[in-house]
């Protein structure tokens, strides 16, 4: 009996997950059973032979067709999904509750860097993030499907660049009807892993006001 | 998620489709996690975990843990490479055997646990239980696999010396 009482602080020591509560007295009492000895010995050799395994299967990928396997899914959902009106993914409410917060501060910081790298002064005037880059002219950004996934959101920048109409379902945006381009202009907003979080379309008029600025 | 489908399953073939059936899941059902509920590894996990089950269930059973003595019994190589490399990568192949060949229950506890390096709070809420029933799981699933792999070490032992004595 009084070896159960200390084999879950010694599982967990053998474990090495921290400093579990009771191991002061699990090992007053190793001093006292061989049998308990032998047991944690057994445990912290299959540690570190599960550790083993777990390294090995690091090298263990997927094959290359499971990806373009998935994202042809994914497209084909998309595309089924606008086409039906519905939302492309199913957000979470939560999680669209502080994104926007963070998004906006990304949004004046980079703003606020753009004013002045163009030269615009910043101390005498009350740099306004609206003006800065022509939100009201742009559509708003806009949570990529499973962004949510991904780590908190902590710092990024704004990436500008185009995708192909074709593709705008993938990134929960649907294809305009009677599109003039193959391809339209977008603004990323990517984390601080690289990943991008969400998208905005840029318009024509809204790259007109920068211009102007 | 394709890693722990092929620890549960031991098929690459099974753990991409799970892999694959996962994430398309959370397309659909995305509004559905909750963080104050679980993290969205734990979520992830638990999706996976499902779909693996409902797989293995329909597909052939593994063997349970005892009866591995005589199909998985090899005659020892006393002229064994010496090279660690390959003694590791036995053992390795040995334990991942082992691992496959545990009831479900407990094979899920030690790939989340032990192998995916789930915190026990997040195994819990992948399996869907109390934390005290992942540790009992863990405690039980790790204690079967260090008999397992002892009496493997004094079979191959005893196989060993029996060949060095023939010759």
């Amino acid at each position: 009996m009084s070896c159960r009482r200390h084999r879950r602080a010694l599982m967990a020591f053998a474990r090495q997950v921290g400093e579990p509560e009771g191991i002061g007295r699990a090992r007053a009492h190793l001093d006292i059973c061989a049998a308990c000895r032998r047991w944690l010995d057994e445990q912290q050799a299959m540690t570190a032979a599960l550790r083993a395994l777990a390294t090995a299967s690091r090298d263990e990928q997927p094959s290359e067709a499971l990806e373009s396997d998935l994202m042809a899914a994914f497209h084909a959902e998309a595309t089924a999904r606008a086409a039906a009106g519905e939302p492309v993914a199913a957000r979470p409410v939560a999680w669209l509750r502080w994104w926007p917060a963070a998004a906006a501060v990304v949004l004046a910081v980079g703003a606020l860097a753009w004013w002045q790298i163009a030269g615009g002064s910043v101390s005498n005037e009350r740099a306004s993030v609206d003006s800065a880059v022509g939100i009201p002219e742009c559509l708003e950004f806009a949570p990529l499907p499973l962004a949510f996934t991904l780590p908190a959101f902590e710092r990024g920048e704004i990436v500008r660049t185009q995708i192909a109409v074709a593709a705008l379902p993938v990134y929960g945006i649907a294809i305009p009807p009677d599109p003039v381009a193959p391809a339209v202009t977008v603004d990323l907003l990517v984390g601080q892993d690289g990943h991008p979080r969400a998208i905005r379309l840029v318009t024509s008029e809204s790259q007109d006001s920068r211009s102007r600025r | 998620m394709f890693r722990f489908a092929l620890h549960m399953s031991g098929s690459p073939a099974l753990a991409e489709d799970v892999t694959q059936d996962v994430f398309l899941a959370v397309m659909r059902c995305a509004d559905r996690y909750q963080v104050s509920r679980s993290t969205v590894v734990a979520w992830l996990c638990g999706i996976a975990r499902n779909h693996v089950r409902r797989r293995l269930d329909e597909e052939r059973p593994f063997q349970p843990l005892d009866s591995l003595g005589e199909s998985e019994r090899r005659e020892p190589n006393v002229e064994s490479d010496p090279l660690g490399d390959l003694e590791r990568a036995e053992g390795i192949a040995r334990l991942r055997r082992l691992v496959l060949a545990l009831p479900v229950r407990y094979r899920e506890a030690v790939v989340l646990c032990d192998l995916q390096e789930l915190s026990y709070e997040d195994a819990a809420a992948a399996m869907r239980c109390r934390v005290g029933t992942v540790r009992s799981r863990l405690h039980r699933g790790r204690e079967l696999l260090a008999v397992k792999l002892g009496r493997d070490r004094r079979e191959e032992k005893l196989a060993v010396d029996g060949a060095r004595c023939a010759i």
